[in-house]
């Protein structure tokens, strides 16, 4: 650490610099923005889960006035593919689709009245192909092929000790099929992009998204331009969770197509049906988890078969596979390890990245099993948590040595504390009435930043300017999405600069702007964009410091700076304003601009054996829920949700409590209600009304706690953590409804239509032991 | 998708609005709170080309209470009736069925009207007004008739109301402070939720026995339904556990739930029971 630099606002829950444009209703969000001779997109989507198209009519479309174009496979003048990991998945369908809402034409109109009207002249002829919908069923299916021989996007494995060692040492094996359910994003705006073409076949994309140098390739993709003349600006984004990741490419080509075939600008907004139909949600998983332990608790072995269903096109599903496949022991030391996991092509909407990334659903397995050990070996399921919780020093499932940062144990002991999880568990009393209470825990962690998986995205670059009046702007190629960046990241880069933190401004991220920063994704931003504004900032310094020892004529190495003055640090009443200093600086003529780059730090892979360092490094989280379970209605009420997490350094502490809450009830709603439901692939719940997130009145009370085991090469110590959050939500429920009703519901979400059947099944079967 | 070429005719008084109708009865969707018909039109499941718009007429707002009953205008607002004590003391199952629809600004712009004549099973505010012994007002230029509520609805979203004829009023009897009532549900939430099952209640218990109940159940039939044999079985009984085993499973007998998106056929009879025993139960303490 740089020892010229005082701490000043890192660390301060100061106000996010966005609040008051939010709050007061004047964040320029994409549907707000108008060019003038703007047109209006629509997509016309396939109705069919599997078919091959014979005709499109669009003869009577294009007799519609005010249409100036409709386009499909064959007007493309690029590549038809949008590339995420494979190249797998057309931008229009080229005669054949596979999901149901799969783009087939899109049209640009000159209202969206009669955009509207035109796409629904528009007829498509099928034929219809018996579609796979089951992970299961289309796992090695002998005739319909999706994708390659085996309709299996990836296969991971993951081999360590010896696994039949493993279970012939236990002294129990529990072994339980999991399923979990697919979830919707439902962030508060939707999908939407303008495109605006500029003279010299220069095209401009604004949208609401995660990942601007995702859509940007997508745009000189399928369009035929080189990457230099396409430009991205990211417009204020209203939630995207993951869902924003991929899937604006798609929406950000829809737009930029039709402006360059028009050379108009052309706006595109998804309504929040079309959205839920055709983006990304997270996938279903299958878990079949086998686990044996010693009798005094130690986690002995884990076999685990994990099956995601991840729809018509590969997307993200080999990463969020993979992020699966390594999270899938949980925060536990485990010496013989068995994982095989496949993601499974489907006639559905391809699912994506959703928080937690592959994580949740494995979890939920993993976590509900430990439960069961503990049930069986007669401990506290608290107690074979501490036993095996992985320490400094300590190898994960992968064989990653954990030699830094490892806040596994405080985390836990500080949510088992502050819960008072022993003492309610030991005191809890049989209630008379049909009330019953329970609490359960969580733990689980999460490997920040993309990992081996991604390594070839993990760098990011950054510029800053200090100008003339002692102000600084910067920018970034990552995102503010809602997740608090933009704030913490202006944090940073006044105590780097020694300035006050309203003397600097985030600019809006723009591609033209900073170099490749990767995705807004993996909760990577605050260390990336951290790192390599740092960079930057740096060799600001160089230039404040120099000026700055000149002008008090002492050394440069007895400089600091802090709150806009340059001190000298063996007389503290010797100092002179930074922006005296600045002054100077442009006196000089000195170069007050720099780029910063940050590459991360190296990981590795083993793809045969599932071995390597996967992540630079990893939070750690225990949550403990309490709940109430009605038992005649199988309503559950979560109560109280206390959560601890380890985030190496919370830059801002009431953005990170935010982003605990926030999370729990995310994780809440995958737990108790949301489920999207399909029929013959074609989703049944699309809106609000049918597809259920929970509300303020369903929010528990919540007591997020932050634990900091500093992270050597984070940014003031600082890991990525905002997904964790919602990861552990699910299993902690579960586990707290099993202590409440004595029922282990593998099957999420836990709606009271489930939790009452298997009441009625428990008394059933109750009642037969009696007899 | 988006709502373009709608003509809104706004009257300013009941006459007028009257008139219109009658002149045009097929033409015109009718806009009271718009919370159910502007999201329809929104996602495109109707295309009016001409909208009557309540909002303006005098003789529709407000409510009074006098001759032993209460008269509500067809566009009272679910938060205009929270906001009045008169419904917390003289309505119980109304005012309970009120404080769980929707959200605060749901409630603040949906009328009474309005939720009557949609005639949704699903309708929170109808058991209640069943239980209360409520009619509607149904006018035209020409004509006025009561109707019992009971009788308005004729299948989901179908009533028998004629087309140029307007939902005016709802009016029901203030019973003795003897009475009590209440309104319970299950929903896939706790705001801003369909109801899965509803039950108002309605009723008086002297000693432990039941001199008089009323009882109305929704989403467990194409319309709202009374259960009359459940009723019948409470006249004059004690509510012992056994007997509200009983009950409850004569109770299950008289509803036909379907099973939907929302929830299934065989935990909506079951519930019924539920909340039955409840509603019972919560009776109980209220005579005491």
């Amino acid at each position: 650490m740089n020892l010229n630099l005082l701490h000043g606002v890192v660390g301060q829950s100061v106000p996010r610099v966005d609040a008051e444009a939010k709050v007061l209703g004047k964040g320029i969000f994409i549907a707000d923005l108008f060019f003038p001779r703007m047109l209006y997109a629509r997509v016309i989507r396939s109705s069919e889960p599997h078919a091959k198209i014979t005709h499109i009519h669009l003869e009577t479309a294009r007799l519609v006035p005010g249409v100036p174009a409709i386009l499909t496979a064959e007007d493309i003048p690029g590549r038809n593919e949008i590339h995420v990991v494979f190249n797998d998945q057309p931008f229009l369908a080229p005669g054949r689709v596979k999901y149901v809402g799969e783009p087939i034409a899109v049209l640009a109109a000159e209202s969206p009245e009669i955009a509207e009207e035109a796409a629904e002249k528009i007829t498509i002829e099928y034929e219809v192909l018996p579609p796979l919908l089951d992970p299961l069923e289309a796992r090695w299916h002998p005739d319909i092929h999706l994708f390659g021989k085996d309709n299996i996007y990836r296969h991971l494995k993951v081999r360590k000790g010896n696994i039949e060692d493993g279970f012939a040492r236990s002294d129990v094996t529990i072994e339980n099929e999991y399923r979990t359910p697919c979830q919707e994003h439902a962030y508060l705006e939707p999908q939407g992009m303008v495109a605006v073409p500029r003279p010299n076949g220069l095209m401009d994309v604004y949208g609401s998204m995660q990942c601007p140098f995702y859509v940007q390739e997508g745009v000189a993709t399928v369009l035929g331009l080189p990457l230099s003349r396409v430009r991205i600006i990211q417009t204020a984004t209203g939630g995207a969770f993951g869902g924003k990741e991929d899937v604006p490419t798609l929406v950000g080509v829809q737009a930029a197509i039709l402006a360059q075939k028009t050379g108009r600008p052309v706006k595109l907004i998804y309504s929040r049906d079309e959205d839920i139909i055709s983006t990304s949600k997270r996938h279903p998983g299958i878990i079949r988890y086998k686990s044996g332990a010693k009798r005094d608790g130690t986690l002995q072995a884990i076999e685990v078969e994990y099956i995601l269903d991840s729809g018509a096109y590969a997307t993200l599903s080999p990463v969020v596979l993979w992020r699966g496949t390594v999270h899938a022991g949980g925060p536990y030391r485990i010496p013989h390890v068995k994982v095989d996991s496949y993601a499974v092509a489907t006639h559905k909407v391809p699912a994506g990245a959703f928080r937690g990334f592959g994580s949740p659903q494995i979890l939920f397995a993993a976590e509900s099993q430990m439960d069961e050990l503990a049930r069986a070996l007669g401990m506290d399921p608290c107690k074979i948590r501490e036993k095996n919780l992985l320490r400094l020093n300590d190898e994960t499932i992968t064989g990653q040595k954990l030699t830094f940062s490892v806040g596994n144990l405080e985390a836990f002991q500080k949510t088992v504390e502050t819960s008072g999880y022993l003492k309610k568990r030991n005191q809890k009393k049989e209630t008379p009435g049909p009330i019953k209470k329970g609490f359960g825990l969580s733990s689980v962690y999460y490997g920040v930043g993309l990992g081996a998986g991604g390594i070839h995205l993990a760098r990011a670059g950054a510029y800053v300017q200090i100008l003339a009046d002692a102000s600084v702007q910067f920018a970034v190629g990552t995102t503010e999405m809602g997740q608090g960046m933009a704030t913490v990241l202006t944090q940073i880069v006044a105590d780097e600069l020694g300035l006050p933190f309203d003397a600097v401004t985030i600019l809006e991220t723009d591609t033209s702007r900073v170099p490749d920063a990767g995705p807004t994704v993996a909760s990577r931003a605050t260390t990336m964009s951290g790192n390599a504004l740092k960079d930057a900032c740096g060799k600001l310094q160089e230039s404040l410091f120099r000026a700055a020892g000149d002008l008090l004529q002492i050394s440069k190495e007895s400089i600091q700076i802090k709150e806009g003055w340059a001190v000298d640090s063996g007389k503290p009443g010797h100092r002179m304003t930074l922006k005296e200093v600045i002054a100077e600086c442009f006196k000089r003529r000195e170069n007050m601009a720099a780029a910063g780059f940050y590459r991360s730090p190296e990981v590795s892979w083993d793809d045969e054996t599932g071995r390597g360092n996967a992540y630079i490094t990893f939070a750690y989280a225990t949550n403990a829920a309490e709940v109430e379970v009605d038992t005649e209605t199988g309503v559950i009420r979560v109560l109280k949700i206390t959560a601890a997490h380890d985030v190496g350094k919370a830059i801002n502490p009431q953005l990170v409590t935010g982003q605990i809450e926030g999370g729990i009830v995310q994780g809440m709603g995958y737990t108790l209600t949301e489920e999207i439901v399909t029929k013959n692939g074609s989703v049944q719940n699309p809106n609000f009304s049918t597809y259920i997130i929970p509300t303020i009145k369903e929010a528990p009370e919540i007591d997020p706690l932050i634990v900091e085991a500093p992270f050597p090469n984070g940014p003031n110590g600082a890991k990525g953590f905002a997904e964790q959050p919602l990861m552990g939500i699910a299993p902690a429920i579960a586990n707290a409804v099993y202590d409440a009703i004595g029922i282990r519901i593998k099957e999420l979400p836990l709606t009271p239509e489930r939790v009452w059947a298997a009441l009625r099944e428990k008394e059933g079967r109750d009642k037969r032991s009696s007899h | 998708m988006r709502i373009s070429g709608v003509q809104t005719y706004s009257p300013k008084n009941l006459e007028e609005t009257l008139q219109i109708l009658y002149r045009h009865p097929l033409q015109f969707y009718i806009l009271s709170g718009g919370t159910d018909l502007v999201v329809k039109m929104q996602d495109g499941v109707i295309h009016p080309k001409h909208l009557l718009n309540l909002s303006f007429v005098r003789e529709l707002k407000g409510f009074s209470s006098e001759d032993g009953q209460i008269v509500l205008g067809t566009n009272v607002t679910f938060g205009e009736i929270l906001e009045n004590s008169l419904f917390r003391k003289q309505a119980e199952p109304l005012y309970q069925a009120a404080k769980c629809m929707g959200s605060p600004q749901i409630r603040n712009l949906a009328t009474l009207g309005g939720n009557i004549i949609n005639a949704s099973p699903a309708a929170d505010s109808v058991p209640p007004l069943f239980v209360l012994n409520a009619e509607v007002c149904l006018e035209s230029v020409n004509s006025i008739r009561w109707v019992k509520i009971e009788h308005l609805a004729a299948g989901p979203g179908k009533t028998i109301r004629k087309p140029f004829e307007l939902l005016t009023k709802i009016r029901f009897p203030i019973k003795p402070a003897s009475w009590h009532g209440g309104f319970l549900r299950l929903g896939q939430r706790e705001a801003l939720a369909i109801s899965k099952v509803s039950l108002a209640y309605w009723g008086v218990l002297e000693n432990g026995v039941i001199q008089d109940i009323r009882l109305a159940l929704g989403a467990v039939a194409p319309t709202v339904i009374q259960p009359p044999k459940t009723e019948a079985f409470l006249k004059g009984n004690t509510l012992t556990e056994t007997e509200m085993t009983r009950v409850a499973e004569i109770l299950k007998t008289e509803v036909h739930p379907i099973s939907d998106i929302r929830s299934n056929e065989t935990y909506r009879r079951e519930m019924c029971g539920v909340l039955l025993k409840r509603a019972l139960r919560q009776l109980m303490t209220q005579c005491t």
